[in-house]
């Protein structure tokens, strides 16, 4: 008979799970890692070097409307949320590893400033980005930025020539009195040998779903080097279906779960990690009902599903007729985007609206037709422009956080159910003034910068309106946030229920605020910190 | 994974490409409908000194297969717009489409593609679905990649070049 008796049940094996699992078991805990969907072997299962033409017809057969769209898009889960509103979107990945397998491996740390807005000062989270940027491997440049502080990095990896483009631009701009940085992107990929064994990226620019697993995955590090203490048990194809209390309800004792065969079994601990993602954690918490807790489990405060938020954005193109002539033959790199333009507001709020943006900025021949979409007209001279379009041109990819609001939100369809008869999570989303007033700036300030860098623009949103902004499906944060005060907050700083001592958060729900910058990152730090934290209690045999 | 294995895996991939020599069999077009939809991707992307055209690429393969998965919408305004220029090539010059000689098949597209941008009625419309999939079909093939664009990705490199031009400051 399996053994079904541990001391930390982590449901959800993403860059939240992942952490926390390798994090406890090397902390000498007994830990039962429980993921809904299969293992994928990297090179085997995804990630192969195939071009559109060649797998066109696979993937359109399989429902995908373009052979360039994500190979993990909403993987066997199509329509798995009701959306509610401005398009909102969700993208989950049930696999081993979660997310991790098609992230585009950004890692960039928050800044003091943006954790002015948090329980705790960046100084508690920093050895923790430290602890996770050696144990990913992480390529970047030092920039001495104020509120995108360095991290631990191996080699850096240049930009293309567009991309230096770019890079005048911004310098026209600050010796104007601009107040924004173009650094080089810093990225979850091996340029250098690493204590992982990993193989060295070869910049073939597929990093979506890295063949080699040169880029981090929780299925290629995290996982496997916590089942080499022989105390991580990995529990795939095995759905979360309840989770299980004492009989008082103030303590998780464990879950059930359901094969993908349809056989039900159950764990048993004395701590439970959630870590399913933003959207699918609160909706675990929203789905328990008793007359305990008659609003969802550790949901006293009413704040479950609340404070969601994402990031959002638009892209404009910019053609330099200056890098024509130069060698194209090996623009791939680590992807479309090399550099990013940050360090916008920080310092001084913009006046129009709150918060702030970052800008992606990428070159190279990829796949991509957005730049010549607008291109008028047909024929030879046509196409000697398309060409040029494509082979000298920069796309600059905005990224602002949404306002949080008690407009956007989730809740259960009732209408909806799984396959377990469990209603599926409702996304309510709504763009405000703030929003669009942020995206205006972010068209402005994008134009400003290919002009001034001595390029002309190609290509751009038709207006800042709703029909043409896009939601990053990827980033949802903050549907349990933590905080201080159990009135007002889901889980304490350290990411432990207020209302239900042996749970505990390891995802981006536990968000209370959201920076412009990548979420990974900031998960990962925070999952290890709180698996610190929760070992520790173990030990005092505080559970 | 061992740099020995990952050649194997680019060495398997360039051998998996489709052999672009044997005709292709449409799924969606007739075989007359599939030669009108291949000229007309040609006018728009002809060959020329420096690189081939749109016939030559082979587009005509990926287009069927989109549309064989299309929307039923999609479909029908393909249907009906290879038979309007069908329509137009017998109004104008009494006989097939493809019959005429490449001038006039040009004056055919011309008459579609005017006022681009701006029309809303169905030869407008189908203009741009032609346009947008040609442009599609041609950028991802392999013609355009190894003879127009010269690019020579996917063969691993250890360091990535990027811009050392001192110039590009």
């Amino acid at each position: 008979m399996a053994d079904t008796q541990f001391d930390v049940c982590v449901v959800g094996s993403g860059h939240g799970g992942g952490i926390a699992a390798y994090a406890l078991a090397m902390a000498g805990l007994k830990v039962a890692l429980v993921e809904a969907g299969p293992r994928l072997r990297a090179g085997i299962d995804f990630g192969r070097h195939n071009e559109p033409y060649e797998i066109l017809e696979e993937r359109l057969k399989a429902g995908y409307t373009s052979p360039i769209e994500s190979l993990f898009r909403d993987r066997g889960e199509r329509n798995h949320f009701t959306g509610v509103g401005d398009r909102p979107n969700h993208g989950l990945l049930k696999a081993v590893g979660g997310r991790s397998l098609c992230w585009a491996g950004h890692v960039l740390r928050f800044g003091p400033l943006d954790y002015q807005q948090w329980p705790m000062p960046y100084e508690q989270v920093a050895p923790y980005y430290s602890r996770v940027e050696r144990f990913m491997g992480v390529y970047g440049h030092k920039d001495h930025l104020s509120n995108m502080p360095d991290g631990e990095f191996l080699k850096n990896v240049r930009w293309r020539c567009q991309e230096s483009m770019l890079k005048r631009g911004v310098e026209r701009l600050k010796k104007k009195g601009a107040r924004m940085e173009l650094v080089e992107l810093r990225k979850a990929m091996l340029t250098e040998p690493h204590s992982s064994k990993r193989a060295l990226c070869h910049f073939c620019g597929k990093c979506g779903n890295c063949c080699v697993d040169a880029k981090y995955t929780a299925a290629n590090t995290a996982i496997p080097q916590g089942m080499r203490t022989g105390r991580l048990t990995l529990l795939s194809d095995s759905t979360m279906t309840r989770i299980l209390m004492n009989a008082d309800e103030t303590k998780a004792t464990g879950i059930e779960y359901t094969k993908t065969g349809g056989s039900t079994h159950s764990v048993s601990c004395r701590a439970l990690v959630l870590a399913c993602s933003t959207i699918e954690t609160a909706r675990q918490l929203l789905l328990y009902r008793s007359r305990r807790h008659p609003n969802g489990l550790a949901n006293s405060s009413g704040q479950v599903g609340r404070n969601l938020t994402s990031h959002f954005g638009l892209t404009v193109v910019g053609h330099f007729p200056e890098v024509r002539g130069r060698d194209a033959s090996h623009d791939d790199g680590t992807g479309y985007y090399h550099c990013l333009l940050t360090g916008l507001n920080w310092d001084k709020p913009n006046p129009n609206y709150e918060g702030t943006y970052q800008v992606q900025c990428g070159a190279g021949y990829t796949p991509n037709t957005f730049m010549v979409r607008d291109v008028p007209g047909y024929g030879a001279a046509f196409k000697r422009k398309l060409l040029d379009y494509n082979m000298h041109s920069a796309g600059m990819n905005m990224q602002g956080t949404l306002l949080s609001s008690p407009r956007k939100f989730i809740d259960l369809d009732e209408s909806r159910k799984d396959r377990f008869g469990q209603a599926l999570p409702r996304v309510h989303l709504h763009y405000e003034q703030n929003d669009l007033n942020m995206a205006r700036d972010m068209i402005e300030t994008c134009e400003q910068i290919i002009r001034a860098g001595g390029g002309e623009v190609i290509a751009k949103p038709r207006a800042a309106t709703a029909e043409n902004m896009v939601i990053d499906y990827n980033h949802w944060v903050g549907t349990a946030r933590m905080g201080g005060d159990p009135k007002t907050s889901v889980v304490n700083p350290m990411g432990r229920s207020h209302e239900v001592k042996n749970l505990f958060l390891a995802d981006g729900s536990v968000f209370p605020s959201y920076p412009e910058k990548n979420p990974v990152l900031t998960i990962a730090a925070l999952a290890w910190r709180t698996s610190d934290h929760l070992a520790e209690l173990a030990r005092k045999g505080e559970l | 994974m061992e740099r020995r294995e990952l050649f194997k895996i680019l060495g398997a991939t360039s051998l998996a490409a489709p052999a672009l020599s044997a005709p292709y069999q449409p799924k969606f077009f007739s075989t007359a409908e599939a030669s009108v939809a291949e000229r007309l991707a040609d006018i728009i992307l002809p060959s020329d000194a420096s690189s081939p055209g749109a016939a030559e690429a082979g587009v005509l393969r990926y287009i069927d297969i989109v549309l064989h998965y299309a929307s039923p919408e999609q479909k029908q305004r393909w249907k009906k717009g290879l038979a309007a220029v069908e329509a137009d090539a017998q109004r104008r010059f009494s006989k097939p489409f493809l019959d005429c000689d490449r001038a006039s098949q040009e004056q055919v597209l011309a008459s579609m593609a005017e006022n681009e941008g701006r029309r809303q009625d169905e030869s407008g419309r189908f203009f741009e679905a032609l346009k947008r999939l040609s442009v599609e079909a041609y950028h991802f093939s392999p013609a355009n990649w190894q003879k127009n664009v010269r690019y020579a990705g996917h063969k691993p490199i250890s360091e990535f070049p990027g811009c050392r031009h001192p110039n590009h400051r």
